[in-house]
């Protein structure tokens, strides 16, 4: 890769030494070549970019671990790169700095059946994780959206939410046996190992789970995986408000059933499938007067007991006052959209594509028994204001079995730098509020650059907050790692 | 700027970012920075409408190191593919091209060709040959191209789609040394002037010969007549040779007498199938001759992987022959299958995949052929 401008990070001397470590082909500061890496998906005004000095692409744990002990000599910022789809930035060279691209470290180092876990390098997205498993019947059921470009480290890095989590668990907690990891100062360690539990050590592994790339690169990890389920059966129940959507989720679970999915959407998110039905078929779907949400609930396993669990459920959703959606073209697109992604939607005069608008939003989480309360405040910003949901508010039961992961959104114009800034105070106040109810500014997409960072002082207590820097400071004394990320300097 | 009339779709994916488009590109595959992927190279044409880069040599480089696979436009709702074409205009326009390009396109302006073959041999493959010149009473004019005009390989899959040809009874015809480029890669490379001549000398030598329906070899000439030339002339009923083949096995003036046992997995090209979503017809041909197991690739039809070939890299070699050049990667795929033989409709792929099998020393293991070669052993 051609050199391009050297800047006050990246001297002639640290430019060549890089090239030294991961090969003059893996290596740039080109501006050609640094203007992918300067935004994500985050929400910023449309022309805002942050621009690294230099971009790297390692492909080893080893030249990984010489990068960083350069970059902490050197006092450079250093900022681990996955699929570059976040939504609150964390992955943006804020600080210039070196971005290391972490998807040169793709290769799956084991698979064990007989143990059901995968070892591998973190860099591969976790489509291509699947794909690999799939081979050996298994799956890993984490399912984030991204998956196509989102990586396995970022999913560790970042704990983002993903749709199975009501019966596997959802967070990575749930499937984290082991990592390795660079330690800001350049030294490899490695924490957990195969063992399905221990009661050892402390369980430093999880601490990097949510890190966002400021304690550590994590190249190397032991998930726990899955046989993947004979057969699944979906249904879509429509409810004239979230009250009783989440009191009849509540009672699946109760009752003994074990669903392996339960995701919940207002009656704006709902309308994105109804459209796509629309366009692809050519039929209407109308919802009730009444309706507020949609729950989609999957059973999988063998085909005798997901269907036995489907017919007992729809005896709960019918005294819960749920009407089922018969409408299976229907059904089969939305789980299509969510899972495979079949691209019609953006093919398509979208209401709700982003040809027009940004989707942004945030990832709040409350006690379940305030969800209602926060839709309502949701709603009642949306006309402060002045903006119009996106796909509304939506929630995956997360964390075995109903820790709602609840994702409010707005469509923001981001051309215009008032309504940008606009949609940053209708996201403080909402998560402010979240705060208020006794949840978090955060449950899958982290925390970043959002404009939600000012509200740590808020959730957490003084105290808290400074034992975190404190153990940032001693793993990363220089803070070179992600600097301005989670924690503000 | 050509490009600003993508505006709207490049700063759709610069607030979207969702990278789809990034992990089958085959030029991410290869080089490994975002900038070579789909969605890097809508970043580098926001850059240029933003002021924030120049046009240079050195995007050039990346815009140019695409093989116009059109899998970045299948995952999207943009059409990325197009926009790379613009940049690439823009680029002509500025008299950026890399010198492969440059000499690309001043060879197939002087020579009908990118190898400065001359015009007078390209119809010399089909001189051992029953195939004949086309005369205006031909129900077909069967073109050619350069490639199955000029490389020894291509002139064996010219061959082996004539005898099938004939062995069909159609009337057909060459144009042997009168035929010129036509335009395709030409048009992918952005010069679309030099396309709007060749596509011109094209319309008025066909219209003059009396041509209503045209059989290509491949698909690259396949795309650009079916969907470009109709813009500006004449609508001839173009096929690709796998469609007419199946259309004459369907209705029985081509019979397949002998079988072929072997596993046989198949490559779509980029042309024939995401650019025209013809997927069927090939796999027909295969399916109907007896002993052929077919086995799918895990990447197929709208999903196939590009040989690397596409967009005139089989000639500006901008991916080389390194572990990770699209070639490479596609034969270690088909090898994975079990397959002996990896059938291919597209003269490019051919040359592409036969390198490639060379290189990875699979030569004894798995054959490339061209269907059309499969089909004249079994008629």
């Amino acid at each position: 890769m051609a050199a391009g401008k050297l800047t006050n990070w990246t001297s002639e001397k640290i430019f060549a030494t890089l090239k030294k470590i991961v090969g003059p082909e893996n290596v740039s500061c080109n501006k050609v070549d640094l203007i992918p890496y300067s935004r994500d998906w985050s929400l910023a005004n449309a022309s805002t970019i942050y621009m690294p000095d230099v971009v790297v692409r390692p492909k080893t744990t080893t030249e990984i671990a010489e990068v960083v002990r350069l970059a902490n000599k050197e006092r450079i910022p250093v900022v681990p790169w996955g699929g570059g789809t976040g939504l609150s930035g964390g992955a943006l060279a804020v600080k210039g700095g070196i971005i290391i691209d972490m998807k040169g470290l793709d290769r799956i180092i084991e698979i064990d059946e007989e143990n059901l876990t995968i070892t591998t390098q973190t860099g591969i997205t976790v489509q291509k994780l699947n794909e690999a498993l799939k081979k050996h019947q298994l799956w890993w059921p984490h399912d984030p959206e991204s998956k196509f470009a989102s990586t396995v480290g970022a999913a560790i890095a970042c704990d983002n939410a993903g749709t199975f989590g009501t019966k596997y668990g959802g967070s990575l907690v749930d499937y984290l046996l082991g990592i390795e990891v660079v330690l800001p100062t350049g030294d490899v360690v490695k924490f957990g190992s195969q063992a399905p539990h221990s009661v050892s050590g402390y369980p430093l592994h999880w601490l990097f789970i949510g890190s966002e790339g400021t304690l550590g690169i994590i190249t190397q990890t032991t998930l726990r995986v899955y046989r993947l389920p004979q057969y699944r059966c979906v249904d879509i129940i429509v409810f004239d408000s979230f009250k009783s959507a989440i009191n009849a989720g509540l009672r699946i679970i109760e009752s003994g059933l074990d669903p392996e999915s339960i995701h919940i959407m207002a009656k704006e998110g709902f309308i994105y499938y109804t459209k796509l039905y629309e366009v692809m078929f050519n039929k209407v779907f109308k919802p009730p007067e009444k309706m507020e949400a949609a729950m989609a609930i999957s059973f999988a396993g063998l085909k005798d007991v997901a269907e036995f669990q489907r017919s007992m459920s729809s005896k709960i959703f019918s005294d819960a006052g749920g009407m089922v959606v018969e409408e299976r073209e229907l059904v089969d697109i939305f789980w299509t959209e969510k899972h495979t992604l079949s691209y019609d939607a953006g093919k398509n005069p979208w209401p709700l594509s982003q040809t027009q608008h940004k989707y942004t939003g945030i990832d709040l989480c409350v006690p379940i028994g305030k969800i209602p309360v926060l839709y309502k405040k949701y709603k009642r910003l949306l006309k402060k204001y002045n903006f119009k949901p996106a796909t509304g508010c939506f929630m995956y039961s997360k964390r075995l079995k109903f820790a709602p992961n609840c994702i409010f959104t707005i469509n923001v114009n981001d051309e215009d730098p008032e309504e940008v800034e606009r949609a940053k105070k209708f996201i403080h106040e909402l998560a402010k509020y979240s705060i208020k109810c006794g949840g978090t500014i955060s449950s899958s997409r982290g925390v970043g650059i959002a404009v939600t960072q000012s509200l740590m002082p808020v959730e957490h207590t003084h105290l808290a907050l400074e034992l975190m820097k404190k153990l940032k400071h001693m793993l990363d004394p220089n803070n070179i790692m992600n600097p301005g990320k989670k924690l503000a300097d | 700027m050509l490009i600003k009339g993508f505006k709207q779709d490049i700063y759709t994916c610069n607030r979207c970012k969702c990278g789809f488009c990034r992990e089958e590109c085959p030029s991410y595959k290869t080089f490994g920075l975002e900038s070579y992927s789909g969605r890097g190279r809508m970043s580098i044409a926001w850059a240029v409408l933003e002021g924030k880069l120049g046009l240079t040599n050195e995007i050039a480089k990346r815009i140019y190191a695409c093989t116009m696979c059109g899998y970045c436009s299948a995952r999207c709702s943009m059409d990325i593919t197009a926009v790379i074409k613009a940049l690439r205009e823009e680029l002509v326009e500025r008299g950026l091209v890399p010198p492969e390009v440059r000499d690309f396109l001043e060879n197939t302006h002087k020579y009908g060709n990118p190898w400065k073959q001359p015009r007078e041999k390209r119809g010399e493959w089909a001189k051992s040959t029953e195939i004949r010149p086309y005369e205006s009473s031909d129900e077909f004019l069967y073109y050619v191209g350069y490639v199955g005009s000029y490389d020894t390989r291509g002139n064996n899959v010219a061959k082996a789609l004539g005898k099938v040809l004939l062995e069909g009874g159609l009337s057909f015809g060459v144009l042997g040394s009168d035929e010129d480029c036509d335009g395709n890669e030409v048009n992918m490379l952005g010069e679309r002037g030099l396309f709007q001549l060749l596509m011109e000398k094209n319309i008025q030598k066909f219209k003059k010969l009396g041509v209503k329906k045209i059989v290509t070899l491949s698909p690259h000439a396949y795309n650009a007549m079916k969907n470009e030339y109709p813009l500006y002339g004449e609508n001839f009923e173009v096929m690709h040779y796998t469609q007419l083949l199946q259309e004459i096995i369907r209705n029985g003036k081509l019979r397949i007498s002998k079988g072929l046992k072997a596993r046989v997995t198949y490559h779509d090209p980029c042309f024939l199938g995401r650019y025209n979503k013809e997927y069927d017809a090939p796999r027909e041909i295969l399916q109907n001759i007896p002993g052929i197991e077919l086995v799918e690739m895990g990447r197929n039809k709208e999903d196939s992987f590009c040989c690397g070939g596409g967009g005139g890299n089989f000639y500006t070699d901008f991916f080389g022959s390194g572990e990770d050049s699209p070639n490479r990667i596609r034969v270690r795929e088909a090898y994975d299958t079990g397959a002996e033989i990896l059938a291919v409709a597209c003269p490019t792929c051919m040359i592409m995949l036969d390198d490639a099998v060379k290189v990875e020393g699979l030569e004894e293991k798995l054959t490339i052929r061209d269907i059309s070669e499969i089909v004249s052993e079994v008629v």
